[in-house]
């Protein structure tokens, strides 16, 4: 709404690419109408009042040599118009026609029907159809696009044990894509605290009771929370050995947070918390489910309805709240102070691992070690993970303190805020970790794999979220994004050492421009060692090993890009260690990314293990090992640096930038271009924290300055992603619960996200090789009848007599050979969907514009030359009216050669499509034996009509062409001279050369000859 | 006109949308093997041992065909005689050496002199009747868009003529105030020149051959095309030399108004347009053997001033086969396309024998090529 603007006009890029070829057939008809006209007025002049049959004394527009200028201008007009089938008019009708089928294709098709939202996919642009075929570079928001914008409590680690079965999608993704996670925490064997002899026994006896029960079978199951565990659910877990300890971690649960209570204290099922965030609702969802039921606030109270055990009473708590230190982005965490219905004093804090931890007491710090350990894994598999810690306050120190809080709180102006952040500060130490938390923001359906594949497919994805860098680095590993053994780099005026300039700032008084002028510096130096690294990264020869690599770039690039530099370092210290490290703000991401080299028993082989490559070249000819090296390389892509050792491929590398960065950014060209250019290094970008102007923004800049050769799509799903979505080629809206709008602006609009891939693998590789095809056949056809007027006028004094008259030619292009290409264009598969997800790699073929492009144009324009020859001087050699055409003696005349001729230019083209497509259903046959056949209908109808109705082309067939074998020999062999040449280069290109779906088809055909053998 | 389309769907959605909605059914799209794109279809595939097959059939198809079809235009007997210039050269005079085109073409205008002049030739091989005559002109344009338009269909058939047709027609259209019928160019440079044989073998009687000049046209053209209740009037007046004192040209037929048009059949063979400025038409057929040793004896009437615009005019016999006349093209062409095929074929086999290519074999495919070149190589990508 706030940023609406005018929907642009788009045009497909083939649309684009096709107004230049009409340009140039334009130039082409301009210069044959041209030299036609010249010629014709030069003969005319030269031959003078000789030809007395012409009456040249007479004055006559197509003969006078008294005014040859007149004679040329009027032969030039009459070449335009004899000429004029070189421009395919009928093409734009044809190609919306088809268009329009390909979206009824899209709009019925049910693999895109959502049936949660009883939506189908809606096309608003056929025009762009297919620009879905050639995107290289995608935009999508996040939440609501990427995630279903729910968060789910999933896990968590009470006093060193880890709780919570079931599995997350990321790890779902992983385990589909080949590539298990490592030591899953679902499977709590590992952890070694854990009481063995009294929790088997009731491990055992829930397992008789529910034997059905279990994380994918979960009663307890509702918004916010997908938690499952029997030890904890139903006030089993009083049976815990530290049941103390996991009832104050529910109680910390249930009150520390601001969420707002919304519904009937006494329908638990029906209340509904209205949180900052989703995930800090879903917290206090869990409380509830483990029997500490948040039902009331009031600004100095907090009212718990506790129900421990089944069978027991509920019971009503007050909590008297005393303080809210609330949550910043930049505190990351938030704490309140808070008295026990039973006296106590305490401060309950949640906040993320790197800080908290950095403020645990020493000597009581609780259990540390195994909370990181256990967050390390959460954040692994994708979720977003809080530690939950307390501290118990001493009465007269926090009196002293409260009343500074107050002070500092009711103090009007700028020190307000770095005041009570002091104090915070103050309070917020010394203490002790009770566990921590991991909530699921859960991921669209699909999403990964579908991620995994458009990547596959070589399509660079950014995200563009309005979320923290963290969560956006959290979603990216979710949803693979960003991937094991990819190389982050980061760009965020949020890190601690953007934080410093700041701070700098502060303490010497720096007025706003400095500021400024500071953080862009500071931009710009980031995106340079960003450049130098992703295009060094690319050159270094594979031999070093990666960390050699690494240390070689600059100093400040150590300390600001995430990378897994620290590898060999121990894992459990890893996150101090990385906050140390100055990249502060991203402790998950380093610990998430050194997850793998941890988890990797071989890692300190690497540099060995990097030879595989080598392997690959060695077995060369053998067929096994070629096919090993392809596994290798799609196994690659598809994210692994599996046990067997990193691929050959260079190391990928990802970009994440925040919103204040990309402001900077965008204000000034050199730091756009260079932005380009780390950008278009990367496989993926991630955008965090930027508005929806920024997303519009981003978009035109790379969509403008990446040109013609990259396709921008933008996929969202509300409004704050309509100018996105208005500013890139192609518009993708998610059919949402909630608002229309990204619908509305959208060029298509989809129900799920994972859609997407079987829009754009599928229909729009179908949709571009559909309209290539169809545009470049029309090309051939069209100009076919171009040359061959042409060649006739060579014959004719150039004086542009037509060999047959208007009616051949205007069912030529309406009736003879319109169909069947209409029909490829709406049919015409190469691969099957199940083919096309398997080598997403085929779509590549797309984004190379590989089956429209001036070469392909020539291409089939040469043909056309070719095939016009022959079907103009094959014809003529028999009926050049130089010799018998028939044992009755008769020679042919103009109109018997200009309708065997016809007859052979209806036949080739329609022939050729035999050669020249793959994918023929019954239809196909329909029309094109249908097409063949019209033409004897037509020359035999017409041929009946009366002469003055018919004229040159009575009883043509019947009487002269039918009863002759010449006429019937001629047709086979003008066909197999036509297709010859085009067959012969199809069959080497098909041996020695063959494409990519060749293979496909070839192996999928081969697989069906086994089982049928079988 | 991108947006035609996009306004049709989107009427059509909304009104699927609205009427779903009422109906409260599920917006399930219906399964149907075509909506889903899930028609079983043939995908040919060019595999080399198919390809062999293919190449080797179509030649084996065509060597015989080419065979047999040169043979029959082998078969075929054609004489041929450039008449022009010889006719016109026998009236070579001191003052008029006939030396140039100028010069012919000023003799052939000249209404007093006899033009007529003998040609023999001799028959080498037997010649089996039919035999057809034609005459042949060389650089006419009979195919110019001027000419070809200056006739009409409408009065060929007994209708009055269009306006256009008329206007089409001129200067050929009207006389005193007469439509000209036939009228315009076409009819009126009609060939004049007309041929009498004679023969030292005594096939008829006084030494001539017959020529029969009926049916030499198409059944349609003189039975429906041309109505045989209209009859010549006014045609060729310019020319006719009885009337015309100035006539400039040469060339062209005073037509027999008593004659419907559909008994012309001169006129009717000339009148079907040549496609190139090099033509035969058919003059007429001799209904006898002729035996080699025999010497035709051509009389010619050489009228048609073919001089001035550096024409020709030939004559020409010829016999014909099921195929047509002397034509060796169809034969020559099945023959080489033929051959081609079979040589091809047999490449492709030898090929295939020595560098086979694994169906499906993976290391063909791009992206697995280009990771193998980039590996290779260890030339930086991008990506």
């Amino acid at each position: 709404m706030q940023n609406s603007t005018p929907p642009p006009t788009k045009r497909s890029r083939v649309d684009k690419y096709l107004d230049k070829v009409i340009w140039l057939m334009f130039a082409l008809l301009l210069a044959m109408a041209t030299l036609t006209g010249v010629i014709i007025g030069i003969r005319t002049k030269q031959d003078g009042t000789d030809i007395w049959y012409m009456r040249p004394t007479e004055s006559n527009p197509y003969y006078n040599p008294q005014k040859a200028a007149i004679v040329g201008i009027v032969g030039f007009f009459n070449g335009l118009v004899l000429y004029g089938y070189l421009i395919p008019i009928a093409l734009y009708v044809s190609l919306e026609v088809v268009r329009v089928a390909q979206a009824l294709f899209m709009i019925n098709d049910i693999e895109m029907y959502d049936p949660a939202s009883d939506k189908r996919a809606r096309v608003k642009s056929p025009g762009l159809n297919e620009e879905l075929g050639q995107v290289d570079t995608i935009f999508s928001d996040k939440t609501g696009t990427l995630t279903s914008n729910q968060m789910d409590f999933f896990r968590c680690t009470i006093q060193g044990v880890s709780y919570g079965k079931g599995t997350t999608e990321v790890e779902r993704a992983a385990e589909k894509l080949g590539m298990p996670l490592g030591p899953s925490p679902r499977d709590p064997r590992p952890d070694s605290t854990r009481p063995t002899s009294r929790t088997q026994s009731v491990d055992n006896a829930i397992e008789v009771d529910t034997e059905s029960l279990g994380p994918e079978n979960n009663p307890y199951k509702e918004k916010g929370f997908n938690f499952y565990d029997e030890r904890l659910l139903a006030g089993k877990w009083v049976q815990e050995k530290s049941a103390e300890s996991i009832r104050f971690f529910f109680e910390i649960l249930a009150l520390c947070h601001t969420a707002i209570p919304e519904g009937t204290p006494e329908e638990p099922s029906l209340m509904r918390y209205r949180a900052e965030s989703p995930d800090e609702a879903a917290l206090v969802v869990a409380a509830k489910q483990f029997g500490f039921y948040f039902y009331k606030r009031t600004p100095t109270t907090l009212h718990v309805r506790e129900s421990l055990r089944p069978g027991d009473p509920p019971r009503d708590q007050v909590y008297q709240l005393l303080d809210v230190l609330e949550f910043s982005s930049l505190r990351k965490r938030m704490s309140i102070t808070v008295r026990f219905p039973d006296g106590r004093l305490l401060l309950l804090s949640k906040g993320a691992d790197s800080v908290i931890l950095q403020r645990v007491d020493r000597k009581r710090s609780g259990p540390v070690a195994e909370t990181t350990r256990h967050l390390k894994l959460y954040g692994e598999v994708g979720l977003r993970t809080l530690v939950v810690a307390y501290k118990v306050l001493d009465e007269e120190e926090y009196k002293s303190w409260a009343k500074r809080y107050a002070d500092a709180r009711s103090i009007i102006g700028k020190e307000r805020e770095s005041r009570t952040e002091e104090l915070a500060e103050e309070i917020e130490q010394g203490l002790t970790v009770v566990g921590g938390t991991g909530v699921e923001d859960k991921l669209q359906a699909g999403v990964p794999e579908a991620v995994d594949r458009l990547a596959r497919a070589g399509i660079n994805i950014w995200v563009l979220t309005g979320d923290k860098v963290e969560t956006a680095i959290n979603i990216g590993y979710a949803c693979s994004l960003l991937r094991q053994g990819m190389d982050n780099l980061i760009v965020s005026l949020e890190g601690s050492e953007a934080r410093a300039i700041e701070e700098r700032a502060d303490r010497e008084g720096w007025s706003r421009d400095k500021i400024q002028e500071g953080q862009k510096n500071f931009v710009s130096r980031k995106l340079d060692d960003a450049l130098q690294l992703v295009l060094n990264g690319h050159v270094n020869p594979r031999g070093t090993s990666t960390s050699e690599r690494k240390i070689s770039v600059s100093e400040s690039l150590q300390s600001a890009l995430s990378r897994s530099m620290s590898t060999k370092s121990s894992g459990a210290n890893l996150s101090r260690n990385a906050s140390k490290n100055a990249a502060g703000t991203l402790t998950r991401n380093l610990s998430v990314t050194n997850g793998r080299h941890s988890r990797n028993p071989s890692e300190g082989k690497i540099g060995v293990e990097m030879l595989p490559l080598v392997d690959g070249q060695k077995v060369g000819s053998n067929g096994e090992g070629l096919d090993q090296r392809e596994w290798a390389i799609s196994k690659e892509s598809a994210l692994t640096q599996s046990r067997k050792g990193p691929p050959a491929e260079p190391t990928e590398y990802a970009l994440v930038i925040d919103g204040q960065s990309l402001a900077y950014i965008l204000a000034e060209t050199v730091l756009q271009e260079r932005f380009l250019e780390v950008c278009i290094n990367c496989n993926s970008v991630l955008c965090c924290r930027v508005s929806p102007r920024q997303k519009a923004q981003v978009t035109t800049l790379v969509r403008k300055g990446l040109g013609l050769h990259r396709l921008c799509l933008a996929i969202g799903d509300g409004a704050n992603d309509v100018g996105m979505i208005q500013a890139a080629n192609v518009g993708v809206g998610i059919l949402g619960v909630e608002g229309a709008q990204a619908a509305m602006a959208g060029d298509f609009a989809i129900g799920q996200f994972r859609f997407l891939e079987r829009l754009l693998l599928v229909h729009g590789r179908w949709c571009y090789r559909r309209i290539s095809l169809m545009i470049l056949y029309f090309f051939y056809k069209v100009c076919m009848m171009g040359w061959i007027a042409f060649y006739s006028n060579i014959f004719a004094y150039f004086s542009g007599n037509p060999l047959y008259n208007d009616w051949y030619a205007s069912f030529y292009n309406t009736v003879f050979t319109s169909v069947p290409i209409v029909v490829i264009g709406i049919l015409d598969q190469d691969v099957t969907p199940a083919e096309a997800f398997r080598y997403p790699q085929l779509y590549q073929s797309g984004q190379r514009g590989e089956l429209f492009n001036f070469k392909l144009i020539l291409w089939w324009l040469a043909i056309s030359l070719y095939h016009s020859a022959v079907i103009f001087f094959f014809p003529l050699a028999i009926y050049s009216g130089l010799s018998a055409f028939r044992p009755g003696g008769q020679v042919a005349a103009a109109q018997d050669f200009g309708a065997a001729m016809f007859t052979v230019l209806v036949l080739v083209p329609n022939l050729q499509i035999y050669l020249a497509f793959h994918y023929f259903t019954w239809i196909h046959h329909l029309f094109i034996w249908l097409s063949i056949l019209s033409w004897y209908l037509f020359i035999i109808v017409y041929g009946a009509l009366p002469t003055s109705w018919s004229t040159i082309a009575y009883k043509e067939f019947i009487e002269v062409l039918a009863p002759s074998a010449s006429y019937w020999l001629l047709q086979p062999l003008v066909v197999m001279a036509a297709l010859l040449p085009d067959l012969v280069f199809r069959s080497i290109k098909s041996v020695y050369r063959p494409s990519d779906y060749q293979i496909v088809i070839e192996q999928s055909k081969s697989k069906r000859d086994s089982q049928h053998q079988v | 006109m991108a947006t035609g389309g996009g306004d049709f769907l989107r009427k059509l959605q909304k009104e699927e949308e609205i009427q779903q909605r009422l109906s409260k059914e599920s917006r399930r799209p219906k399964y149907t093997k075509f909506s889903q794109q899930e028609l079983s279809a043939c995908k040919p595939l060019l595999t080399p041992m198919c390809i062999v097959f293919v190449y080797i059939a179509i030649g084996l198809a065509c060597i015989p065909v080419g065979i047999i079809t040169l043979q029959a235009s082998l078969s075929v007997v054609e004489l041929k005689f450039r008449y022009d210039t010889i006719c016109v050269m026998k009236y070579a005079t001191a003052t008029n050496p006939m030396l140039t085109d100028e010069a012919k073409s000023e003799f052939m205008q000249d209404y007093n002199k006899r033009k007529n002049c003998t040609i023999s030739i001799d028959v080498t091989k037997y010649m089996k009747q039919p035999i057809y005559i034609y005459y042949q002109l060389g650089n006419y344009f009979q195919n110019h868009r001027r000419y070809v338009k200056s006739m009409s269909e409408r009065q060929l058939q007994g209708l009055p003529p269009s306006k256009v047709d008329l206007n089409n027609c001129k200067p050929q259209d009207m006389v005193g105030g007469r439509v000209i019928v036939p009228c315009g160019m076409v009819a009126w440079s009609l060939f004049n020149d007309t041929f009498d044989i004679s023969t030292n073998a005594f096939y008829t009687e006084e030494g001539t051959l017959f020529v029969n000049k009926t049916a030499i046209s198409w059944k349609s053209d003189r039975e429906e095309r041309f109505n045989n209740t209209i009859f010549p009037s006014s045609n060729f007046v310019n020319n006719n030399r009885t009337t015309v004192v100035n006539a400039s040209q040469i060339g062209g037929s005073y037509l027999n108004n008593s004659q419907p048009l559909s008994m012309d059949e001169n006129l009717i063979v000339w009148m079907r347009i040549a496609a190139l400025p090099t033509f035969r038409k058919l003059y007429g057929r001799i209904e006898t053997d002729l035996h080699p040793g025999t010497t035709l004896t051509f009389n010619i009437n050489n009228f048609y001033n073919t001089y001035g615009f550096r024409g020709s005019k030939a004559l020409i016999l010829s016999t014909t086969s099921w195929i047509g006349g002397k034509n060796h093209f169809l034969g020559f062409s099945y023959l080489i396309v033929g051959g081609a095929c079979i040589l091809i074929g047999f490449i492709f086999l030898f090929m295939h024998c020595k560098n086979p290519r694994p169906l499906g074999d993976k290391s063909y495919l791009s992206w697995v090529k280009k990771s193998v070149a980039t590996a290779i190589s260890t030339s930086p990508t991008t990506m």
